[in-house]
């Protein structure tokens, strides 16, 4: 007999008692019998899970009727893309953001655009000498006095945009799931 | 879906429908009638399977067959208890307009019937929207397992929100059930 790749945990499947907990019975009203093992033989002869098992059964019936002559559909579509934002390993960017920090970056850039041509050859060969430079190049930008030159204030603001936009997407970035029933 | 599947996905309900039946008649599972009951169902289910739509979700499906054979059987037994009791006259004869009357709810009918509909409609939207999704795409047919996959959710997570919300949703109805 094959064994299912997955079934319910247990300690979510059995109350201290020995009865069913709520979950399994659900599973059980809903045909998943292969998720919680035992627990139809159990039912079987609980009169009080029996009973339970009936109750929502019934409900479940009842509800699945209800849900026929709802606009379902809509909900179904709202429901997906709040979960979706939640549980998705696609996540959102910040767009607007972004674009905002895309300009900035381009209108600071453009005054050193003349010399780029000429800066080209002057790029550092190898890790030492690109160290090196990026090492002179925060030294510029720390020093106070630069920044309130034009072109470094507006380099400095698209850096800051850049930050917070990370910080933005860090936040909005979906957390991991702890369900109780996490298995 | 191949019919073999499809009858071993109908038979995985077995513990649910002899539960729902044995609920509808107040007995024990293990009661003869229930058996009968069920076998009738399932019986019903197979002869009839080929008629759901493709896609539809067996699962109502069954427990509704479930659920009338129930209603049926128990309706019998009260027959049969009536015929074994002395009567003490004549059974009243049925009023003629009784016999004609239209089987169209009437418009109260109709109201209530909007009302109920309208709080299950807020009951739903109440629940909170993870619940909701996985509730709504489980009446669509979906199983635990595909639930889980399409989400990438734990199984058990799945089972939790589906419990949970429809819970809530008894709860929610219960107290909007006019006293």
């Amino acid at each position: 007999m094959t064994r299912p790749l997955t079934q319910l945990d247990p300690k979510l499947t059995w109350e201290d008692d020995g009865c069913l907990t709520d979950e399994a019975i659900t599973a059980l009203a809903d045909g998943e019998q292969d998720l919680v093992p035992g627990a139809a033989e159990h039912a079987a002869n609980c009169e009080s899970c029996n009973v339970k098992l009936g109750e929502t059964a019934l409900f479940a019936l009842a509800l699945a009727q209800a849900l026929e002559t709802l606009p379902s559909h809509q909900l179904l579509a709202e429901s997906a893309s709040a979960t979706q934002l939640a549980q998705s390993s696609v996540r959102s960017l910040p767009w607007r953001a972004l674009t905002c920090a895309m300009f900035v970056a381009v209108v600071s850039i453009t005054p050193g655009l003349a010399g780029f041509f000429a800066q080209l050859a002057a790029l550092p060969t190898s890790h030492g000498q690109a160290f090196a430079l990026l090492a002179r190049w925060i030294a510029r930008v720390a020093t106070v006095a630069t920044w309130l030159n034009g072109q470094r204030a507006l380099e400095l603001a698209a850096t800051v945009l850049f930050v917070a936009c990370g910080a933005l997407i860090a936040r909005l970035a979906p957390r991991p799931v702890q369900g109780p029933g996490a298995v | 879906m191949a019919p073999s599947q499809q009858h071993a996905g109908l038979f995985a309900l077995r513990p649910a429908v002899l539960a729902l039946v044995a609920h509808v008649l107040r007995t024990h599972p293990n009661d003869a009638d229930v058996e009968d009951c069920a076998s009738e169902t399932f019986r019903r289910a197979i002869e009839g399977s080929n008629r759901v739509r493709d896609g539809a979700p067996m699962r109502p499906w069954l427990l509704g067959i479930a659920h009338h054979v129930a209603l049926d059987a128990r309706r019998s037994r009260a027959r049969a208890l009536a015929r074994s009791a002395p009567r003490a006259d004549e059974e009243a004869p049925v009023d003629p307009i009784e016999r004609v009357r239209d089987a169209a709810p009437d418009p109260h009918e109709r109201v209530e019937q909007s009302q109920r509909t309208e709080h299950q409609q807020r009951a739903l939207e109440a629940l909170p929207t993870d619940q909701r999704r996985v509730l709504l795409m489980h009446a669509r047919g979906l199983g635990y397992r595909e639930i889980a996959t399409e989400l990438s959710l734990p199984i058990g997570t799945v089972c939790t929100w589906i419990s949970r919300a429809r819970q809530q949703l008894a709860r929610t109805l219960n107290d909007a059930e006019p006293r």
